[in-house]
């Protein structure tokens, strides 16, 4: 008896957890939707008023008045989606002068402290647009911020601003990022190739640790600055293999007279890695002074070089197309198989295949 | 007799329409005429189907379409129609093997987005002319 009340009693809670859960949820729904039509309202007033500053370069007052009439959340959403979308980084300047103090900009920013992460998010994604120099300290704050999106926002935030202190930061923190944000870290370093080469040429050296100097080279080599790169090139005989492959990759973006040699050098390195990214290299830079090179590492005993010197060979054109044609008549069976394969891409494979 | 003035087509493809409206602001302001396609396949089939002047259509081709990229259109275009239309590259990756893959597949130029609309507009109104002088001393 006592079980079958408890089990109505359990039917019924039950029954009115899902209709409340239900309840709830159209209620969410229809909250989402709302806002949903105040931002499409909102960005659909405020296109036409950018459109006008960009394209005839109009008052940028009226962006500012039509923003203000909004709601800070809106406004802020409106921002987001438009600016970062269509403005170049250097209109986005003029565009922080202009808002960085409005009333709006200020209730977002607020919520740096914010305990929720996506609040904090916010504020990050605001700053990159309008950030400014008395915002350095607040963006060193969230380029450390436990989430690791409010700490990707924040890293292109700070490089909205040529601030020394910021980059370096950025620079020491690069070494413990995943691959995939360090690749979005290089992007945003890049606005300030010279002041990031100076701070790099002071890292790469022999002695650094062995993770962040690998780092390090990777940034000179998405920065291409010759100075940086001209550091890196002194590396090449450093005694780790693994720095010698990150060496040889980044040199693809060094075409300066002295690389070829050096990646002639790496490509008869006893490691196999660094030998197939030399011959990346070679093939990136367009050197048909190591075709003779190339032709002879189409026939080395890895395939990943034979595979990237018959690519380079391709990219090389011309000569490097005649010499893989003739590669498909040696005598070696591997250099044959590798070259009859390479020869039959198109310019496009060619390019996508050597950068990947 | 007076030389005729030559209308030049403008083809937008891009499935943005925020960037759409934003280029159609653009053409708009300097009396050019332009048609939107929004999707790769819709674009790919237009482009291989349009009647094409002597002077060739600008066509303003976004890489990050929905159903076939603009990369892929771009190499179509280079086997099918070569030399029919001017086609400059819109892309949210300013890569060099990006840029490279746009030029050699047979683009006049490529933009990384965002791109200042008034440099792209003037670059429009350079292409257009030459394209125009060209036609009409074919």
């Amino acid at each position: 008896m006592f079980s079958l009340e408890a089990l109505q009693w359990a039917i019924y809670a039950g029954g009115m957890t899902l209709t409340l859960s239900f309840i709830a949820l159209i209620i969410l729904r229809r909250v989402l939707d709302a806002r949903n039509r105040e931002l499409e309202a909102a960005v659909a007033r405020l296109e036409p008023v950018l459109q006008e500053w960009l394209v005839n370069n109009g008052d940028v007052d009226g962006i500012r008045r039509e923003l203000r009439s909004m709601r800070s959340i809106t406004a802020f959403r409106s921002v987001a989606r438009l600016v970062t979308q269509q403005v170049t980084f250097e209109r986005q300047q003029i565009l922080a002068a202009a808002l960085r103090d409005e009333p709006w900009v200020g209730a977002i920013l607020s919520h740096a402290q914010s305990l929720l992460w996506w609040k904090r998010f916010d504020c990050a994604r605001l700053l990159s647009v309008v950030g400014h120099e008395k915002d350095a300290a607040l963006m060193a704050a969230l380029i450390d911020d436990p989430s690791p999106a409010v700490r990707l926002v924040a890293m292109d935030a700070a490089a909205r601003l040529k601030s020394r202190p910021l980059l370096t930061h950025e620079l020491d923190t690069l070494p413990l990022r995943r691959d995939a944000v360090q690749q979005y870290q290089f992007a945003a370093l890049a606005r300030h190739p010279n002041l990031v080469a100076d701070a790099l040429v002071e890292r790469l050296t022999p002695d650094a640790p062995l993770h962040a100097l690998n780092a390090w080279i990777d940034a000179a080599g998405a920065l291409a600055h010759p100075v940086a790169l001209e550091r890196v090139r002194e590396l090449a005989t450093h005694p780790e293999p693994e720095v010698r492959v990150h060496v040889a990759r980044a040199l693809r973006r060094h075409a300066q007279p002295e690389t070829p040699s050096t990646l002639l050098r790496l490509l008869a390195d006893p490691d196999w890695r660094v030998r197939a990214q030399a011959a990346r290299a070679l093939g990136a830079l367009r050197c048909g002074g190591a075709i003779t090179e190339l032709m002879r590492a189409v026939r080395d005993l890895s395939w990943w070089v034979r595979y990237r010197s018959a690519l380079a060979l391709a990219q090389i054109g011309g000569p490097g197309r005649v010499a893989l044609i003739e590669l498909t008549r040696c005598d070696d069976k591997m250099a044959r198989d590798m070259s009859t394969l390479v020869s039959g891409l198109s310019t496009a494979a060619v390019i996508e295949m050597s950068e990947v | 007799m007076g030389r005729r003035a030559v209308t030049p087509a403008i083809i937008i493809a891009t499935a943005d329409p925020s960037l759409s409206r934003m280029l159609g602001f653009a053409l708009n302001q300097l009396r050019l005429q332009y048609r939107v396609l929004d999707s790769g396949p819709v674009a790919l089939r237009e482009l291989l189907s349009m009647t094409v002047g002597p002077q060739p259509p600008l066509v303003v081709l976004d890489v990050d379409l929905p159903g076939v990229d603009g990369h892929a259109i771009l190499e179509r275009i280079a086997v099918s129609r070569p030399d029919s239309f001017l086609i400059v590259v819109l892309s949210s990756h300013a890569d060099e093997s990006v840029q490279v893959r746009s030029l050699l597949g047979g683009a006049i130029d490529h933009l990384a987005k965002p791109f200042n609309v008034r440099l792209l507009m003037a670059k429009i109104q350079r292409w257009t002319a030459v394209a125009s002088h060209l036609a009409g001393n074919a």
